[in-house]
């Protein structure tokens, strides 16, 4: 029995050292040549390959960074101080670039989404869509089943009351979840200034029937377009919709707070 | 000589490991999209079934069945199989950085290819001798590089084929597996083993 065990561990570990010596000689001699660059830009990076930055893998971003100055600031995942540093090695510009949030857009939590049939099927969003929404009497909000937190790869989004929260801490504004939803109810937004407005409501009914089906949707009242000169807001189709351009100055922050708190429905929101 | 003949085509054809005995489906699905691509891989399998089978001959005759170790031949050949695809990456990495890009992650996944185990477990079932042994891998790797071309050539046609929604994709892509396998099966029977 104890030659067996010594015969097993000498003849695996002799042949693991062969291996060993012969693929790190391998490695010596067929060694490719990197730029030393692409490899401290790779370290920075975070390494989850989430794609945001519309590159394939956080390698083939680093790569070209040096190869064709691509603006590492595209990267919504690292921290500010991780950017700067990258944008010091890849000898970037610092072009402003800001983070994105995902925002959903629709505000029904389990008490307001009124049923219009039961629904029995597979308990996604994506499943649920095909057989007329799930059920729910509005055909545009959000049918609170968490495709969206499936796809998450931070943990940033959950579902509270069938509704999703993101968690802005976490979230690094991939937009895996605005892709995931069938219905489109989350943006993602560029959060320029301290507190983003946004309409919680995707909603393209009218308003008698939004009023009918849903207690917290947009009614097209329209005061936040005529309490706004600037047209922080514009309605159409039916719907309210925020102006990203005129909103990003930071000194109508509370112009544009007022105006939220006049909305009848309270579905203006802010991130 | 006659004997190492009717092995390298019962590997590569009669008994074809893909479309026979069904080893080694991952790649042969998802590196058939272009016919380059699908010879490099080919190739990269080729030099890896050889390799895999003439060093675990050895090393399963002069080690293995002298010390009574046959008890861990599976660990003995996926050590074996998975240092020749590293070294294969490395060469490849180093000579042709494009198809390095394009054969992806199905470059490392030569390690977990069905194809190269089962081979090397068939050869040690089968008793052959070495310079047999060394002519079935070869066989084996032709065999696996004919039945990955063969598709990757019928799907790139398929780029110009009115297909019905539905079977866009990979539908489209089994069923041309199974009727190639059909295929395959018309030459059952001409060679044993």
């Amino acid at each position: 029995m104890d030659n067996l065990i010594t015969a097993s561990v000498v003849s695996m570990a002799g042949l693991a050292l062969i291996f060993a010596v012969v693929l790190a000689f391998a490695d010596k001699k067929l060694k490719v040549e990197e730029d030393p660059k692409v490899e401290e830009i790779n370290n920075l990076l975070p390494g989850v390959n989430c794609g945001a930055c519309g590159f394939m893998s956080c390698h083939d971003f680093a790569e070209h960074i040096v190869s064709d100055d691509v603006n590492p600031a595209k990267c919504r995942v690292v921290d500010d101080e991780t950017r700067e540093k990258l944008c010091v090695i890849a000898g970037a510009s610092d072009g402003e670039v800001y983070p994105k949030i995902a925002a959903v857009h629709c505000a029904a939590e389990a008490d307001k989404k009124q049923p219009a049939a039961e629904y029995e099927g597979i308990k996604t969003c994506n499943a649920a869509r095909l057989a007329f929404g799930g059920g729910m009497q509005c055909q545009y909000g959000c049918m609170g089943f968490g495709d969206c937190t499936e796809v998450c790869p931070f943990d940033a989004i959950h579902m509270v009351n069938r509704l999703p929260q993101v968690d802005i801490k976490k979230c690094t504004g991939c937009g895996k979840c605005a892709e995931a939803c069938p219905r489109k109810v989350i943006e993602m937004i560029e959060k320029k200034t301290h507190k983003m407005f946004y309409v919680a409501c995707s909603s393209q009914d009218g308003a008698l029937r939004v009023r009918k089906i849903c207690g917290v949707g947009c009614i097209t009242c329209g005061i936040c377009e005529r309490l706004s000169p600037e047209k922080f807001f514009k309605i159409e189709k039916n719907l309210s919709r925020r102006d990203a351009a005129k909103q990003d100055l930071e000194d109508k922050q509370e112009e544009i707070e007022k105006i939220a708190g006049k909305c009848p429905t309270k579905v203006i929101k802010n991130i | 000589m006659t004997e190492l003949l009717v092995i390298f085509i019962a590997a590569s054809i009669t008994n074809n490991f893909v479309l026979t005995y069904f080893l080694g489906i991952c790649p042969f699905i998802g590196v058939s999209n272009k016919i380059d691509s699908a010879v490099g891989l080919g190739m990269a399998t080729t030099f890896v079934m050889t390799m895999a089978a003439t060093v675990t001959w050895l090393i399963y005759h002069y080690i293995l069945v002298p010390y009574d170790l046959v008890f861990l031949q599976y660990v003995t050949f996926i050590i074996v199989i998975a240092s020749f695809v590293q070294f294969v990456e490395m060469f490849i990495r180093k000579t042709s950085p494009a198809l390095y890009k394009t054969l992806g992650i199905f470059l490392p996944l030569i390690t977990t290819n069905c194809a190269i185990l089962g081979l090397t477990l068939f050869m040690v079932l089968r008793n052959y001798s070495f310079p047999e042994a060394i002519i079935f891998g070869l066989g084996a790797g032709v065999g696996f590089t004919l039945a990955l071309v063969i598709m990757a050539g019928i799907r790139e046609e398929l780029d110009f084929a009115d297909i019905p929604e539905p079977l866009k994709g990979a539908g489209i892509t089994l069923i041309i597996a199974g009727m190639l396998a059909l295929a395959f099966m018309g030459f059952g029977g001409i060679i044993s083993g």
